[in-house]
């Protein structure tokens, strides 16, 4: 049996100062204000928040500090943040903000040391390691810098990689599957699962639907589901998300 | 009002603990030795990260001399996460490193077969007094363990230390400033009790 409980996640991606929304990455449409939204999933009953900065400029994160700093105040629950993230300095900001934890794909691909530099500082517990995972013929690499750029690693040898590193967290998403609304990637699932990883897992990417999680969660677990599009264009509200999992006896979390 | 200073160790986010504190009381930080406020009632101690990094920061500061006349003078020290942990005498994380040791016991790395490591994420707290069983945000590959059990007041599925009292000393294992409404108000409860 499992004690934890699974955790819903919403996946804000930030521009600027503005939520957007695309379909695999690109076609970056607004969805409105980031600290607006927060609120309202912390609202819903959301058990964590995931922020990305994806343009992760240097204009980009003094916005996004200043947007960290304002959902931090009213959100009671832990707030993530990736994007561009390479130096401690730079976690040391987010910290200030409020942010609770960080999430680091590329640099993690890039340099591999910066992730035991970044558990040796923070605690292995502080850090997320984030896959954007794309399939190209009949394998899944890992993309960086947003899906912009191939690192060339397969997502099957970079899980067993990060066995040997002692990180708090793997995060899958799906680049094919993202916004498409359409259910999760159940190969790339499969994969997760198969690395057998001692940390939390969670599965990100393509959830249209209550049932689409239920029907991953009942086949394969992972204890964190991360949403976006589907939270964003009200397919799913969080609180009955909830309650609908908890009749299909998946251990979620609920608030008064 | 309440008087209560904060221990700023710089490797976690400390905002999160200085927001929900100040809801209960006049709330400050405590970034060097000279920030401490003479009539501060409640001392806390929060933290997420690496043990001897913590207490690394804590000698450096001289925070300890701090913490320990504090607590002589029977005032709340409230412990969170790795802030419980530097209470403990030694740490699998930091095998040298000796802690504040004000509670008899140590930190082990967690090791439970139905468990994933590290704890992160929400799990139900069975509380012995009469704190309602609910769940609480966790951040922690280590776990305390005491030596004398029956400070121990609260446990995840009746095995994992969770919450701690040793007289005027309270350890939280989560965080509860990030576990919702009903976190925070248990953080109240016990900066007012």
């Amino acid at each position: 049996m499992n004690y934890e409980k699974i955790r819903i996640i919403p996946k804000l991606e930030i521009k600027n100062q503005y939520l957007i929304k695309g379909v695999r990455y690109e076609g970056l449409r607004k969805v409105g204000d980031p600290i607006e939204i927060a609120k309202k999933y912390f609202k819903q009953g959301a058990d964590q928040i995931n922020i990305t900065d994806i343009v992760a400029s240097l204009y980009s994160r003094e916005n996004l500090y200043e947007i960290i700093d304002k959902i931090t105040n009213q959100v009671f629950i832990p707030v993530c943040v990736g994007g561009g993230v390479k130096t401690i300095e730079h976690i040391r900001k987010l910290l200030k903000s409020g942010a609770d934890r960080v999430i680091i794909n590329s640099e993690a691909l890039r340099n591999s040391k910066f992730i035991d530099e970044v558990c040796h500082t923070f605690g292995a517990q502080f850090l997320s390691i984030s896959i954007e995972a794309k399939k190209i013929g009949t394998e899944y690499y890992c993309m960086m810098d947003h899906g912009r750029e191939n690192s060339n690693k397969k997502v099957v040898d970079w899980l067993k990689e990060l066995k040997n590193y002692q990180v708090g967290e793997v995060i899958i998403n799906s680049i094919d599957n993202d916004g498409m609304e359409e259910g999760f990637d159940l190969e790339l699932a499969k994969i997760a699962k198969s690395a057998n990883l001692k940390c939390p897992k969670v599965m990100s990417g393509g959830a249209g639907s209550s049932i689409h999680i239920y029907q991953l969660l009942k086949h394969i677990h992972f204890e964190g589901i991360s949403l976006a599009a589907s939270l964003h264009f009200n397919k799913i509200k969080i609180d009955e998300l909830k309650n609908y999992l908890l009749t299909k006896k998946i251990n979620v979390n609920t608030y008064d | 009002m309440i008087k209560i200073g904060i221990i700023n160790l710089k490797i976690n986010n400390i905002k999160s603990i200085e927001n929900a504190s100040k809801i209960f009381g006049e709330t400050y930080l405590i970034n060097s030795l000279e920030d401490y406020k003479k009539n501060t009632d409640v001392l806390i101690l929060p933290g997420n990260g690496n043990f001897s990094q913590g207490m690394k920061i804590i000698k450096k500061n001289g925070y300890d001399k701090l913490i320990f006349d504090f607590i002589k003078k029977n005032r709340k020290l409230i412990g969170i996460c790795l802030g419980l942990q530097l209470l403990m005498e030694n740490s699998e994380e930091a095998s040298n490193v000796r802690g504040l040791s004000l509670i008899k016991g140590s930190v082990k790395k967690l090791n439970e077969k139905n468990l994933k490591v590290p704890l992160l994420g929400w799990y139900d707290v069975d509380f012995k007094n009469d704190i309602e069983t609910k769940s609480f945000y966790f951040n922690n590959g280590f776990i305390v363990e005491p030596i004398e059990k029956d400070i121990i007041r609260g446990k995840i599925n009746d095995k994992i230390p969770a919450y701690l009292v040793k007289g005027n000393i309270h350890g939280f294992q989560f965080h509860p400033e990030k576990s919702s409404h009903h976190g925070v108000k248990l953080l109240g409860e016990t900066i007012s009790k």
